[in-house]
This record gives structure tokens, C-alpha cells and sequence, in this order.
């Protein structure tokens, strides 16, 4: 499983598509010559303070066959270990939970917020995709991906086409995708809303949870304390996107886009959970949560280069809304300084902040009737984030490149106005989510 | 579908006012924009991986891709 | 899934759409070549073995004439260059090959030929007005001239797969006896 439970991100595919749409592709656009294949690769570092982190490796690699028909494929892996958030909320006691699988549990000292440590997965996707011209002003580019972990198996496909006007001064686009997404929980698929039960014994057994060792024998990791739980999960998205780019003047290009995304199925996280608490604020149970099984987003993404003497300005903006009742601002900036001919400094700046989904709460009251859906998931409760880095790159006389960059991201969620009861008022049920990020890229 | 093709003339009739009103370049004055770093897709791979490290910590995601500019080269 | 079907249906009908649009490739026209006037912004560079005292267009009545709008920042533009030099030596007596820089500073071409050497004549004109006249919509655009100066061809872009195409147009040019 990912940091989040659905791991491959449609749009980003779809953005991929679209993004090879154009004699822009950057890895061909200026050094390359026609039948020599172009590497980019990259590893990522990000770790959060006391919870997850995450290695990622990245090789993309791309070719032009010939007078723009360019082909790229893309490997990445990535290994994730650490504790998330579950979602219950941190009493003045000691708490116990069970694994997902069923077997055995953990304990959460007083005051701190259960995490579950055992999350250890490793994910491999593969995506291609290929470009061409199919007429003085107009390209056509279709891909597919598919991305593979221990619970989750994602594929999807996508196509698009941009059309030039005006000399080539205003592109639109129009891009379609369509993505199937599989989960298998660990331990099966919980009910909704359903009673985690009080686990019999507490160890330090993980070994069969998450367990990211694929030459197991599935069938014995699955070998789980429910064997009434329903199993595989699947979810449909659709995502469209329409695009406008205009070249403004010699220094400056503009693009806004406008995309719909559309999920069906299984959209919870199975292995979230959700408080009962009393009005002492005391721990009566603890549920799975439960989402709703559809979601339509919206957004519109307006993106802004200015080429300076020495150096590139970029400034985007991001509004997106969701029948959630999700609302999200972005505010993105890079300021590029070329040092020398063939080095340059980057400063990076990221402003988030999104509103929570209708259905989250931090915690279920017992003396209230028990909603439909209900999410205490802080991703999905009201949050600000913002992200600051550098990133340094050099250009070398054999024509490759090579960057390092370092981010520091950091969290803060909100109470979007829930009455703390009792003891749960002297509790931090929003503590902050600090990572450091660190990347190197290298280029041949 | 009545509402992409109502999306698409509206695009359409947006860029042909944006055209009239001699906004661009000539072919030849994309120099500038030809660079690598002016793509609208510069650093694709390091917008991957934040987009993947964002999607999974934050309820939102997507909206950036890639089209246009560049050396505008046929 | 019928937002899902229907999504894709219009998809279909806007490729097909906009693929009849984009039928045309090279475009056939006849009309005078707007003239041009060598040695104008920037010296002739002695890139070439056939740098000659070319001053006027004019002059070059009776040849063939293949004037090229390049730049060096411009992709397709590179895939070009190896082919006119195999164009210029093949028909050396009866083509000439004016490849004109549209670089705003000329060094960046000068960078860019001394990476792919150049065996025809090279124009700079940074300030763009011999493209304007030509009406250069696309980079690099090409413009086959006939033995009468008038300009009999053009094509935007430059397509390895089209290069017989090219190469017919040009010998289908040298071929035609000019009644005067």
C-alpha cells in the first residue's frame, strides 16, 4: 500500500500523456539527435519525523523514432516502510488495536496517536507512452501504465490530442483517461463502519502483515483471522482534461486547464479507522471508516513561465472542488537562477490548503446515531501544508546533467470545528506531519 | 458529451479572440521559449514524484499537463 | 458508464475531426520570390565552399533556388541540414541552397554550424524582415524557387520520411526548360 491506499494517481498519468504533446518534450528538445535514446533518472528520499518513509527510483527513458514520433517509457520503484496515522484518536491510556490481518495487535502508549507501525511495501509501475504528429498542427499521444504492489494493482490507459492555432501560438488539448484499480486488504476487506475487534494478544509479530516479500505464497499471507471478510475491491476513474496554451510573448507562456475526474467503487482506505468516543471522550469502540463509493472532482490549473535574462520564473495556481464538499487552493512557484552557462540555483515555494470532505469527523459520538459515511482520516479533515526548497543542477561538456534538490514539507492539520469531549480536549488530535525530502537526479 | 463539445467552442472562440488580439510570437522569435527549461513540462520527472508524494498526502491532485509552447518546431 | 462511453465517443469524433482537417502538406503556389538582399544585416560568413558574390536574388535566374528559414534552437531544422548538403553536392550545378538564420544572435547559429558545417550559402537576418516577406509560418519553412524566380513550392517543417518528396520537387524544377 502507498502513503495513501490507491496508488497510482490517474491524473498524473493523464498529465503524462498530454505531456509529450509537442515538439517540448525536454528531453528532446534541444541536445538530442533522432534514434538515440535520452535517460532521465532520479531517486527520492522523503521521510516524515516518527512515521512513514519512502525510497523512490525512477528511470524514464525516451527516444525519437524519427521526426517527432517519440516513444517513453517509464520505470519506477519504489519501498515504503514506517507508521501512518489510523485515524483513532489518542486517549489518556494506554490503547490496543489489532493488525489488519487479524492476527495479534499493538499497543499506543497514553497521549500519543495510534499509528500503525507495520507498514512495510514496496511498488512497481510501468508506464509507456507514444507521441506523434498527425498533421501540420496536431499531435496525437496514447499510453498505458500499470503499477503493482503487495495489495494494490493499478492499469489504466490514456489518449489525447492538441491542436495548434495561430502560428502555433495557442494549443488546446483534449485528453481522456481511464484507470481500474484493484485492492486486496490485508485481512480482507473490512464492513463499513464496522467493530475492529480487541485483538488476542499483543507482539511484535508483522511479519504477516504487509508483508512486501511477493515470493509468499499469497494464499498463506491472506491466511487472515476473517475469512467472513469480503476480498478484492475494484474502483473505475475517468478523468478529462481540457487545456489551453498561449504563447503570450517572446518571454512568457500561459496555460490554464480544466479537468473532471470521476471515481466509482471502492474508495475507502480499509485500513482506517474511526473513534466511538463517550462524552468523557473516552474510547468506546473503534470502527472501519467509510466513504462514500462515488467522487466527482473538478479543478482548473492555471500555469504561468516567464524566461528571464538568466533564469526562468514559474508561478501556478490550482482550485479544485469535489462533491466531497472538498475544496483545495495551490499556489506554486520556481525561480530559476542560471549561475554560470550550465549551472543554476532553484528556489522552490508550495502553498496548499484544502477544507474537510462533508463526511469527516475526528471522532463518532456515542450518544449520536451513527452516520452512512464517516472518515476521521486527517487527509481528508481540513489542512494547510507548504513546502519550501532548493534545488541545485549542472550541465557537463559530455552533454549530460546532473541535480540535487532538498524540500522540507510540513503539515498542519485543522479542527474544522469539532467540540473536543473531556479528556480529548487536552489531547493534540492534530499534530503536525514534518518531512524531509532529498533527490538526485542525473541525466544521460 | 454536449458539454465537452460546449467546452470545446468556448475554448475555441477564447483562443481565436486571444489570436486577434495579436497576442504570440512570430515562428521565429521562440528562442527563447525553445529552451528546455521554459517547457511547460521541464523537470517531468521531479513533477512525478511530487505529484505521487502530494497525492498520497493530500485529498486533492492533478490538474497540471502539458501542452504548447516550446519551440513550436513542426 | 455512460458518461464513460459517451466521453470516449466524442473523443473518436474529434480525432477523425481534426485528422480531415490536416490532410495538406506541402503547398503548391506560384508567385514571385520575394526578393532578398544578401550582405544586408550581417556579413557573409565564409561557411561555405560556393560563397560567391551573391548579392541579389536575381541573380540567381536559371537555377533552382531552395531558400530555407532556419534557426539554431529549432529541432527539425538540425535533421535538415545533413540532407541539403547531400541536395547542394548532388545537384551542384543547377540548385542553389539558401539557408537563412533567423537567430536573434547570430553566435548561437554559429555555435550550431560549427556542429553541423553547412556546404551552402548561410543568410543571417536576426531581425526577421526577409521571413516576414516570405510569410514564414512555422520553423524551418522551405521555399523551392523555379528557374524564372518564381516560388513554385513551400513546406513547413522538416520530415525524413518526406525527403524523396522534397528531392522529386526540386529535379521536377531543374527539369523544366523555362520558355522566355
Amino acid at each position: 500500500m502507498q502513503l495513501d491506499n490507491s496508488s497510482t494517481n490517474i491524473a498524473a498519468s493523464l498529465a503524462l500523456a498530454t505531456c509529450t504533446l509537442l515538439g517540448s518534450t525536454p528531453a528532446l528538445a534541444n541536445e538530442s539527435v533522432d534514434n538515440e535514446w535520452r535517460f532521465d533518472t532520479a531517486i527520492l528520499y522523503y521521510g516524515e519525523t516518527d512515521r512513514v518513509s519512502l525510497v523512490e527510483g525512477v528511470i524514464s527513458a525516451t527516444k525519437d523514432f524519427g521526426d517527432d514520433h517519440i516513444f517513453n517509457g517509464k520505470l519506477t520503484y519504489d519501498g515504503l516502510t514506517g507508521a501512518s496515522a489510523t485515524g483513532a484518536v489518542p486517549q489518556d491510556t494506554v490503547q490496543t488495536f489489532s493488525r489488519p490481518s487479524g492476527h495479534g495487535g499493538y499497543a499506543v502508549a497514553a497521549g500519543e496517536l495510534p499509528l500503525d507501525d507495520t507498514f512495510r511495501d514496496s511498488r512497481v509501475q510501468l508506464n509507456a507512452q507514444w507521441t506523434q504528429p498527425l498533421g501540420d498542427n496536431l499531435r496525437g499521444s496514447a499510453g498505458v501504465h500499470a503499477s503493482k504492489e503487495y495489495d494494490y494493482l493499478s492499469l489504466g490507459m490514456n489518449g489525447s490530442l492538441a491542436q495548434d492555432f495561430d502560428q502555433k501560438n495557442t494549443t488546446l488539448s483534449l485528453g481522456l483517461s481511464y484507470q481500474f484499480d484493484q485492492i486486496d486488504p490485508v485481512g480482507g476487506t473490512p464492513e463499513r463502519l464496522g467493530v475492529m475487534p480487541i485483538p488476542t494478544y499483543i507482539g511484535d509479530d508483522y511479519d504477516d502483515d504487509h508483508n512486501d516479500d511477493y515470493d509468499d505464497d499469497h494464499d498463506d499471507d491472506h491466511d487472515n483471522a476473517y475469512p467472513d471478510r469480503n476480498g478484492t475491491q475494484n474502483k473505475d476513474t475517468v478523468d478529462v482534461l481540457l487545456g489551453l496554451t498561449q504563447i503570450i510573448n517572446r518571454r512568457t507562456i500561459m496555460q490554464l486547464n480544466y479537468g473532471v475526474s470521476v471515481s466509482d467503487g471502492y474508495l475507502n482506505d480499509p485500513y482506517k479507522l474511526v473513534s466511538v468516543v463517550n462524552d468523557l471522550g473516552q474510547t468506546q469502540q473503534t470502527l472501519f471508516e467509510s466513504r462514500p463509493d462515488q467522487r466527482t472532482k473538478h479543478n482548473v490549473y492555471w500555469q504561468t513561465k516567464y524566461a528571464m535574462d538568466s533564469g526562468v520564473f514559474d508561478i501556478s495556481y490550482r482550485y479544485a472542488t469535489d462533491d466531497w464538499d472538498i475544496t483545495s487552493h495551490t499556489l506554486e512557484s520556481r525561480l530559476r537562477f542560471n549561475i554560470t552557462d550550465n549551472s543554476y540555483l532553484q528556489p522552490h515555494i508550495r502553498i496548499y490548503q484544502q477544507t474537510a470532505a462533508e463526511f469527516y469527523q475526528p471522532f463518532i459520538l456515542d450518544d449520536s446515531p451513527l452516520p452512512t459515511f464517516a472518515s476521521a482520516d486527517y487527509r481528508l479533515g481540513e489542512m494547510d501544508a507548504y513546502t519550501v526548497g532548493l534545488k541545485y543542477g549542472q550541465q557537463l561538456d559530455n552533454g549530460d546533467a546532473w541535480a540535487v534538490r532538498m524540500e522540507y514539507y510540513q503539515q498542519n492539520p485543522k479542527n474544522a470545528g469539532f467540540d473536543e469531549p473531556g479528556q480529548l480536549a487536552d489531547l493534540d488530535l492534530y499534530p503536525s506531519v514534518k518531512a524531509m525530502m532529498v533527490q538526485f537526479n542525473y541525466q544521460f | 458529451m454536449k458539454k465537452i463539445n460546449k467546452l470545446l467552442c468556448i475554448g475555441l472562440l477564447a483562443s481565436q479572440a486571444i489570436g486577434c488580439a495579436s497576442l504570440g510570437v512570430q515562428p521565429w522569435e521562440r528562442d527563447l521559449l525553445a529552451k528546455e527549461e521554459m517547457a511547460l513540462n521541464a523537470e517531468g520527472v521531479d513533477l512525478g514524484l511530487d505529484d505521487h508524494i502530494y497525492f498520497s498526502k493530500e485529498a486533492t491532485s492533478g490538474g497540471r499537463a502539458f501542452a504548447g509552447g516550446g519551440c513550436g518546431c513542426n | 458508464m455512460y458518461l464513460l462511453r459517451s466521453l470516449f465517443l466524442s473523443f473518436l469524433v474529434c480525432l477523425f475531426g481534426f485528422s480531415f482537417q490536416q490532410m495538406a502538406h506541402a503547398k503548391t503556389v506560384d508567385y514571385p520570390a520575394p526578393s532578398i538582399n544578401f550582405k544586408s544585416a550581417f556579413s557573409f560568413t565564409n561557411q561555405t565552399t560556393q560563397a560567391t558574390d551573391i548579392t541579389q536574388l536575381s541573380q540567381l535566374r536559371g537555377k533552382v533556388v531552395y531558400v530555407d528559414f532556419w534557426a539554431s534552437w529549432c529541432v527539425p531544422c538540425r535533421r535538415s541540414f545533413p540532407w541539403m548538403n547531400q541536395m547542394q553536392a548532388k545537384y551542384a550545378d543547377d540548385l542553389v541552397i539558401l539557408a537563412i538564420n533567423l537567430d536573434q544572435d547570430p553566435k548561437l547559429a554559429e555555435a550550431f554550424l560549427a556542429k553541423l558545417p553547412a556546404n551552402f550559402h548561410i543568410e543571417y537576418n536576426p531581425s526577421g524582415d526577409i521571413a516576414k516577406a516570405y510569410d514564414v509560418i512555422g520553423m524551418p519553412s522551405s521555399y523551392v524557387i523555379d528557374k524564372t524566380g518564381q516560388v513554385r513550392l513551400t513546406h513547413v517543417g522538416f520530415f525524413k520520411a518526406k525527403q524523396t518528396q522534397y528531392e522529386q520537387s526540386i529535379v521536377a524544377l531543374i527539369n523544366e526548360v523555362p520558355s522566355l
